[in-house]
């Protein structure tokens, strides 16, 4: 038996739902050697921003019970070394390329988004993880008014598919959903990192040269399986769930809920083969099961 | 296409209190390993640690298509590694990062290893390398006790000369490794310097090599997710403000290319 994988974000069509995350799988380069990117559902790029930045002082990584937090402050060459070095590359080997933007001002999101209208990008998605330098910097994924204000601004700029990554340290995801989507999300994905700290009791010190990080890893699944749930009762346009996916099974807990693709995050640092494999542990769950297509999963939990 | 590695465990030996040498086949690796690059081991399947544990390579032999790992019980994935006995199975990514640079020409045909601590580890086959490439090979260790000092006898099998240095006297002369390079400079001895150690003993050495203009090449450690520059975990400020990641930049750098 043949299974169809194929699904649809929009007007974004993937070859399979599974997605790398962003930060998670650099710019797909450095895991060629491991498989064919072009197989993937697609990749999400290292958190891009309009000038290069160095990111956070170190120690920015730490092992927490089945996860870890970090700090990485999104370190990235910035826009335009993306468009002249990574993505020619990426075209050329037939990856569906999603690029994450990040900015400090709507204004800057909006430039991004105008910068990479180009040929060899599938999709945007938005992180709004990220703190807000006119409004006190507090995050703009944390305000619906915000969220609406941010996404219909970059709306305006781009005709690319557009994804709008949700922050989970919100007090109502599913409020924040609608904001979105009412901007003019074509997508939602979900969820971003939780905020947590680690500490040193030998120093008395935060672990973390910025004291604060975002938790990811299987200790995070049942909170973001939730999350996607709430969301998925929410909104209409399609969710791409994600949070803690080591395996197929997870995975396909995440479709239950109402996910239409998966992004895999930490799980990538971990064992760098898990997005090839969880592809064929879905193929292989659909052939057992006798499901002729992976949509048919899709938001199918009986409550 | 490279895939993470299953190999099986020869021998797992307690050298010293908390010391263990690991040898596990691992042909690939064997053939393809530099001096100074390091492997990805995940000690366990399941989610807690969740994280690969990054170990420097110590030697290997191509042959017998087996790599031996040296590592210091410092945490969970150390602990739960001395745990594996012969014949079990170990999941190995690598080899990894930019190893040492071998010195070339008559030049520098004098080497120089400063190791502190478990910093031995990359040594034994960067003296291998050495000493095959006839680059007259000597030894500074320097560890807290005489009974934290480990493979000694492997190095002066090399035909490395070996001089130690303990921080109570126990074994060698009493002091921290850099003083006893320090000294060892004063008598007009030179070379390039290959250094692995803490990072307060890295600090100290790169200022001796300012101080001194010798050429140093240094193995640093960091914390780190996925060794492949992917998570960019294991950042290392460089002069003049950014960072180089110790994954794939290094984890070995010239002396003058990081701020310690």
């Amino acid at each position: 038996m043949v299974v169809d994988l194929s699904v649809s974000i929009g007007s974004l069509q993937l070859k399979n739902p599974v997605l790398t995350a962003s930060g998670t799988f650099g710019y797909g380069l450095e895991f060629r050697r491991f498989g064919n990117l072009g197989a993937l559902g697609g990749v999400v790029v290292k958190g891009t921003t309009l000038q290069p930045r160095a990111g956070n002082k170190p120690q920015r990584i730490v092992e927490t019970a089945a996860g870890m937090l970090n700090s990485i402050g999104l370190e990235n060459p910035g826009v335009d070394f993306f468009l002249t070095h990574y993505l020619p590359q990426l075209r050329d080997l037939g990856v569906t390329t999603i690029v994450n933007l990040a900015g400090n001002t709507i204004d800057e999101y909006c430039q991004l988004a105008e910068r990479l209208q180009q040929p060899g990008i599938a999709a945007l998605e938005l992180n709004i993880s990220c703190p807000n330098v006119k409004a006190g910097g507090m995050a703009f994924g944390t305000s619906e008014e915000v969220v609406y204000q941010v996404v219909q601004a970059v709306r305006r700029h781009t005709k690319l598919p557009l994804i709008v990554k949700l922050s989970p340290n919100v007090t109502d995801i599913a409020a924040i959903a609608r904001a979105a989507e009412a901007a003019g999300a074509d997508a939602i994905s979900l969820i971003n990192t939780l905020l947590g700290m680690a500490v040193d009791i030998r120093t008395r010190r935060p672990i973390l040269g910025n004291v604060v990080g975002g938790l990811s890893g299987p200790a995070i699944k049942p909170v973001a399986l939730r999350m996607v749930w709430q969301v998925a009762q929410a909104v209409k346009v399609p969710i791409i769930g994600m949070g803690g996916i080591m395996t197929a099974s997870d995975a396909i807990e995440f479709l239950l809920c109402g996910a239409s693709a998966v992004q895999i995050g930490a799980a990538n640092f971990v064992e760098p083969t898990t997005a090839w494999r969880v592809i064929d542990g879905i193929a292989e769950y659909l052939e057992q099961q006798g499901i002729a297509s992976v949509r048919e999963l899709i938001g199918s939990l009986q409550i | 296409m490279i895939s993470p590695c299953t190999g099986t465990i020869v021998s797992n030996e307690q050298l010293s209190r908390t010391i263990w040498l690991l040898r596990v086949e691992a042909p690939v690796i064997a053939q393809q390993v530099e001096p100074g690059q390091f492997v990805q081991v995940r000690v366990t399947s399941t989610y807690d640690p969740l994280l690969r544990t990054p170990l420097s390579v110590h030697d290997s032999d191509p042959d017998r298509g087996t790599i031996d790992l040296l590592y210091q019980t410092v945490g969970t994935s150390t602990q739960l590694l001395s745990n594996y006995r012969e014949q079990m199975r170990l999941d190995i990514l690598g080899p990894l990062g930019k190893g040492f640079t071998l010195p070339t020409g008559p030049k520098s045909s004098f080497a120089l290893l400063v190791a502190g601590g478990i910093g031995i580890a990359p040594m034994l086959l960067l003296a291998r390398f050495l000493m095959a490439n006839q680059v007259s090979t000597r030894l500074l260790y320097g560890a807290r006790t005489a009974s934290d000092m480990v493979r000694i006898d492997a190095f002066e099998k090399l035909g490395v000369t070996v001089a130690c240095s303990t921080d109570d006297g126990s074994y060698g002369v009493r002091g921290n490794v850099v003083d006893l390079l320090a000294d060892f400079l004063q008598s007009g001895a030179g070379g390039e310097i290959f250094a692995c150690g803490p990072t307060p003993m890295l600090k100290a050495l790169q200022s001796l090599a300012r101080e001194r203009e010798l050429a140093a090449q240094l193995s640093l450690e960091a914390y780190m997710a996925c060794g492949l520059g992917a998570c960019l975990g294991c950042a290392v400020a460089v002069p003049g403000g950014g960072y180089k990641h110790v994954c794939t930049d290094g984890p070995v750098f010239a002396a003058w290319e990081v701020e310690l």
